[in-house]
């Protein structure tokens, strides 16, 4: 059963600065999902927040993050948030340097709590690993990421692909 | 905002490319360990193979991969993970199996995540070597970057996959547990 996969879903770049990047209506027709992003932010220092459905129950959102910034590692575990970082001393900056790579496991599966992980570079802090969890079983449809300072800066890219 | 919908009709484009989906193993019950065999046949004409899996489990245990088979001290391994209170490194020659994550123990319902790539399995010139990410949130969390190699240059007929403390097979894999064999293509 030879399946041809990695397909492109969409693919988005800004013309315009943006606060917020959603990708809806995803379809339940593949196993994972890949979301990469390169660019940058029109702020400070800052990091990608990823939201699953809309979802904005705290206690759905759980992590384990670990990094090394060119002098130290650091790991922790953030909790309590309503939604996850997909970056961790990856940080965003002004230019668009910065690049986060994301998969999203059994997505469309609704029997297990969702699995996703990230890893994520930057040219001027660092790199990071990240493994987190969506304490929810239902299918994922809409994937939506925001910064935590500025907006996402002119010429980044977003672009989410499935595989079967 | 910018909001891109994705179209049922794109996500059904898919073009004949250089990354395949050969075979895939949903557990609908617990059992010892997944196995991808006969993969000189399965994936001929691939360069790299890569496995994505979703490993169910309610212990605290470790993940490992073996391949052709072999059980004996024929792989070598290496980890670099954050446990959510620090960042530590180790590395093993001379393995029974190769381990690809060191402490899973997800929540109920919940799985480990694990994206590992085989790189020029089917070379005969030289040692099979693998790298993995790997990462579960639960009783116990981890996120970690796996190397690991088998010393041997014969092509990989089989790999297969368990979880245990000591090396696979010890703790069953559950329910749901899921494993995707992809092949990747040469130019």
């Amino acid at each position: 059963m030879v399946t041809p996969t990695y397909i492109p879903l969409g693919t988005i770049t800004l013309a315009s600065t943006d606060s917020e990047i959603v990708f809806s209506s995803i379809p339940a027709t593949y196993r994972d999902l890949i979301l990469v992003f390169q660019g940058g932010n029109t702020g400070a220092a800052a990091n990608i927040y990823q939201k699953l459905n809309s979802d904005a129950t705290t206690s759905n959102y759980s992590s384990v993050q670990m990094t090394g910034t060119g002098s130290s590692t650091l790991s922790s575990s953030p909790s309590g948030g309503a939604t996850w970082t997909v970056t961790f001393y990856g940080y965003l900056e002004q230019n668009l340097n910065a690049n986060v790579i994301v998969q999203l496991q059994d997505y469309s599966a609704t029997d297990k709590h969702k699995t996703y992980l990230s890893r994520s570079n930057s040219a001027s802090n660092g790199l990071s690993a990240i493994a987190g969890r969506w304490a929810n079983t239902a299918a994922v449809t809409s994937i939506s990421w925001t910064v935590s300072s500025g907006e996402f800066r002119i010429g980044s890219t977003f672009s989410l692909f499935g595989v079967a | 905002m910018l909001l891109l919908g994705v179209l049922q009709a794109q996500a059904a484009g898919g073009v004949a490319g250089s990354f395949d989906l050969l075979d895939e193993e949903i557990l609908l019950s617990a059992q010892s360990s997944v196995t991808f065999s006969s993969l000189d046949t399965l994936a001929a004409g691939y360069q790299h193979l890569q496995i994505r899996a979703v490993a169910m489990t309610t212990a605290n245990t470790r993940f490992y991969m073996r391949t052709n088979g072999v059980t004996s001290s024929s792989y070598s391994w290496h980890r670099l993970s954050g446990n959510g209170s620090g960042v530590s490194s180790e590395g093993n020659a001379s393995q029974s199996a190769m381990r690809l994550m060191s402490n899973i123990w997800p929540a109920s319902s919940s799985g480990a995540a694990i994206v590992i790539d085989i790189l020029d399995p089917f070379e005969t010139t030289k040692y099979t070597t693998v790298r993995a990410l790997s990462g579960s949130t639960g009783s116990a969390n981890e996120v970690g970057l796996f190397s690991g190699a088998y010393q041997n240059t014969a092509a990989i007929s089989s790999v297969s996959f368990g979880l245990g403390n000591l090396g696979p097979g010890e703790t069953n894999l559950l329910t749901g547990s899921r494993f995707s064999l992809y092949g990747i293509k040469a130019a």
